[in-house]
């Protein structure tokens, strides 16, 4: 198997999805703080007698910012990278502009505003972001130390002002990294988690769908809904006294459920195309139809209510690394489920020794067993596939 | 040190009060680090011999109070602690002197306490941190600026300390919205996976009683397979493997008991019942976290359909765009369900006898699944549909 970082490859898409749902909200929130840095830097170079000019130019600076934001937005309509393109120019963009900032008045006041950059470019919750303006910053505060070294040159001078520059500068930013990279992580668990829950509904509606078509006592009797839906819909037709397009779509639906050829259908229809035929397809009560997993989730949704005001509850969080739990336990859980897993449940196909070793290891599941255990598996592959081969299968009968 | 890195870097894979938690140790490191520093820097501070010792014995003090809450799981506290203990240190250095390194730590207190993500805690802690700090800034500015700095420079740390705490009270005050939410989404979600999962562990049931086959758990060489590797393991990481054994032994007693009985059992120690109740959890008979993620694991196997942007839709608009389709669509859904009520297929977890159909759509957003156009068909011909109800009288 192809090593994945996921355990379903396919919450890569809803994860990005989620980012960039959130990314317009936060993108808001960065370019109401920029245009308030704005107005400040204006309101204080008109209250300081500034010439003109000097406002004119830090404006034009702030709106320019503004103006690539407001048109990554934009243009996100189109697609959305561009979203995710705006926030790395706007965060690189705003750390020059205040880098200006301080050489255009040389004043230390101004070195707390790479401070407030950050902080407003951590909205983001970005890693690459973080990253970037760490790196940026670190050469901003090496820049103005080597070239601009008046700028430290208090009235109040201290004995060891360079040692004391910078340890507490990086000490800052390291606190300042490490605290937005751990809220940024924080975003990112409940991202996997409802990823990971929602291709999991998939897959257990999947699941559900093939179970119960084994299940002959549930399997739908399809031709009486078709009849059905065509009596109810008809009546409806003639109530309302509109043309009753419901039956000849019904009629088809029964025919294409009955498996006639696609050719005979479109000669006795001849208003409908091979592409109207596809469509209506979806319509199927098939076992393994759209709409018959549209009915199953609407079956589970309303038989247990959820709890609106349950918080971050640690029982939702599925794991056998608790850390409430004992290494006893620990262990036990995990040969519970590598022996389930390679016995296989009834109905269940059981799994070989590859399988379990690419699903354990080559899957972030890895991250819910204890670190100690995993350790013992991987290096005693071996062993454990000698003592589980030992097992007679169960799971799918052959 | 690469231990405690590798678990910030994987922090996502770890559960909230898990996260709190390694922030606590995170804050501390850093204390930590700046406590052993004010000693050499304490030399340059305007401080008595007798306040540099005292001081730093406080927060020695401090820092093992907060090393104790942490071990004794009292997180919370930790938090106010660490907190309160930020801000002395803060205090300390910008009394000792008037300087922009004294300044900076106006920042990492900030910094401190925005990293808690607690709002209470940013609006208390946070405002009397920046008070003080234009209250500093104001008074004891001079060391703060040039010879020849620009006017109103004051002014301008005042600002910056201003608006750095009001960018990160918006921060914090968005992440808790945002954590909410999603949090929500994720619970809901969660509770369908229970249900579907509730549906599946009943046909496997059903297909091991099809298939004439005992239970797993039954299974001697399942049984004793587990036995085998938990010793293995046990002998490698514990003293010995007797514990995990009495514990396998007491798995497979409760599966074949069930918690009451074992927990109402007399002659089982307090112990023992303490385990059953953690064990309880990961039973393979009920609906429990290891059967859900054996049914992950196993799902991760199964072929599925390529992913389309609309793998995740469950609205019937997503089948069809042509209102008609759409009534065809709900009305093959209203009389499938309809019967489904009268049958046992299904519906295992609720008493589907007692409920109809127009009750069910009450209880639930409709909007998830049909456009507003066509809950309205649905409402305005509601005896329509009714007329089709088999369970009358």
């Amino acid at each position: 198997m192809k090593k994945n970082y996921f355990v379903f490859p396919e919450t890569e898409h809803y994860r990005e999805y989620l980012g960039f749902r959130h990314l317009r909200g936060q993108n808001t929130l960065v370019s109401l703080a920029i245009f308030l840095m704005m107005a400040l830097t204006i309101i204080y170079m008109v209250l300081s007698d500034y010439l003109i000019m000097p406002i004119i130019g830090f404006s034009v600076g702030y709106l320019v910012i503004l103006i690539i934001n407001f048109a990554t937005v934009a243009y996100s309509q189109e697609n959305y990278y561009y979203l995710k393109l705006g926030k790395y120019i706007t965060s690189i963009a705003l750390f020059t502009m205040m880098i200006v900032t301080i050489i255009y008045f040389k004043s230390p006041s101004f070195i707390p505003l790479l401070f407030v950059a950050y902080a407003i470019c951590s909205i983001y919750k970005d890693t690459k972001v973080l990253l970037w303006i760490t790196l940026y910053f670190i050469f901003a505060i090496i820049m103005l130390i080597l070239n601009f070294g008046y700028l430290f040159d208090f009235q109040n001078v201290l004995e060891i002002k360079d040692l004391a520059i910078g340890f507490f500068v990086v000490l800052f930013i390291l606190i300042l990294l490490l605290s937005s990279l751990i809220i940024v992580k924080e975003k990112t668990f409940f991202y996997n988690n409802i990823s990971y829950a929602k291709e999991k509904e998939f897959r257990n509606l999947n699941l559900l769908m093939e179970f119960e078509t084994k299940n002959e006592a549930s399997i739908i009797h399809q031709k009486d809904y078709y009849q059905e839906a065509k009596n109810l819909l008809s009546a409806f037709a003639e109530d309302v006294n509109i043309k009753d397009t419901f039956s000849e779509k019904l009629d088809l639906l029964m025919k294409i459920a009955n498996n006639v050829d696609k050719k005979i259908l479109l000669k006795e229809h001849p208003d409908f195309s091979n592409d109207d035929l596809e469509k209506l397809e979806e319509l199927l009560l098939d076992k393994n139809s759209k709409l018959r997993r549209i009915i199953l989730k609407l079956k589970h949704t309303q038989i247990k209510k959820y709890k609106t005001r349950e918080i971050f509850s640690a029982t939702h969080f599925q794991s056998f690394n608790k850390q409430s739990d004992s290494i006893e336990v620990k262990i036990l859980c995990f040969v519970v489920y590598y022996v389930a897993l390679k016995k296989g449940l009834p109905g269940m196909k059981p799994l070989s020794n590859q399988e379990l070793y690419d699903g354990l290891l080559n899957t972030d599941l890895h991250h819910f067993i204890d670190p100690k255990i995993i350790k013992i598996y991987r290096e005693n592959f071996d062993v454990f596939n000698t003592i589980a081969d030992e097992m007679k299968l169960g799971g799918e009968e052959a | 040190m690469i231990k405690f890195l590798k678990k910030i870097l994987h922090s996502e894979f770890l559960p909230v009060s898990e996260v709190r938690k390694l922030k606590v140790h995170v804050v501390m490191t850093f204390l930590f680090i700046i406590t052993l520093v004010t000693i050499p820097f304490s030399f340059f501070l305007e401080y008595t011999l007798t306040i540099k010792i005292a001081s730093i014995v406080v927060f020695a003090l401090f820092y093992l109070l907060c090393f104790l809450l942490v071990k004794f799981n009292k997180i919370f506290t930790a938090i106010q602690v660490s907190i309160i203990y930020s801000i002395l240190l803060m205090l300390f250095y910008t009394r000792g002197i008037s300087s922009f390194y004294a300044y900076i730590f106006f920042y990492i207190t900030l910094t401190v306490i925005i990293f808690y993500q607690e709002i209470y805690s940013y609006f208390i802690y946070g405002s009397l941190t920046l008070a003080y700090g234009i209250y500093y800034t104001v008074s004891f500015g001079s060391g703060l600026i040039l010879a020849n700095d620009i006017a109103g420079s004051v002014y301008i740390y005042i600002a910056g300390l201003a608006i750095y705490y009001l960018v990160s009270f918006i921060q914090i005050l968005n992440n808790e919205k945002l954590y909410a939410d999603l949090n929500l989404e994720w619970v809901k979600i969660n509770n369908l996976n229970s249900n579907y999962q509730d549906e599946l562990l009943y046909h496997l049931e059903d297909m091991r009683n099809m298939m004439k086959k005992s239970p797993i758990y039954e299974d001697l060489e399942f049984q004793k397979t587990a036995f085998e590797l938990s010793e293995f393991i046990a002998e490698q990481i514990l003293k010995d493997g007797k514990q995990i054994v009495n514990l396998i032994d007491l798995y497979i007693y409760i599966h074949e008991k069930g918690l009451e009985n074992v927990l109402k059992n007399g002659e089982i120690s307090i112990a023992m019942k303490k385990n059953a109740n953690i064990l309880s959890r990961y039973l393979l008979n009920e609906n429990s976290d290891m059967f859900s993620m054996i049914i992950s694991f196993y799902l991760n196997f199964h072929e599925t359909e390529k992913f389309k942007k609309t793998r995740y839709d469950y609205n019937i608009s997503s089948l069809s765009d042509l209102s008609d389709e759409q009534i065809i669509a709900f009305t093959l859904i209203y009389l499938y369900l309809q019967d489904e009520l009268l049958e046992d297929s299904g519906w295992h977890s609720m008493n589907y006898k007692e409920i109809n159909l127009e009750e069910l759509f009450e209880r639930i957003d409709l909007t998830e699944f049909f456009s507003v156009s066509i809950i309205d068909f649905y409402q305005s011909n509601i005896e329509l549909f009714r007329k089709t109800n088999k369970r009358k009288g």
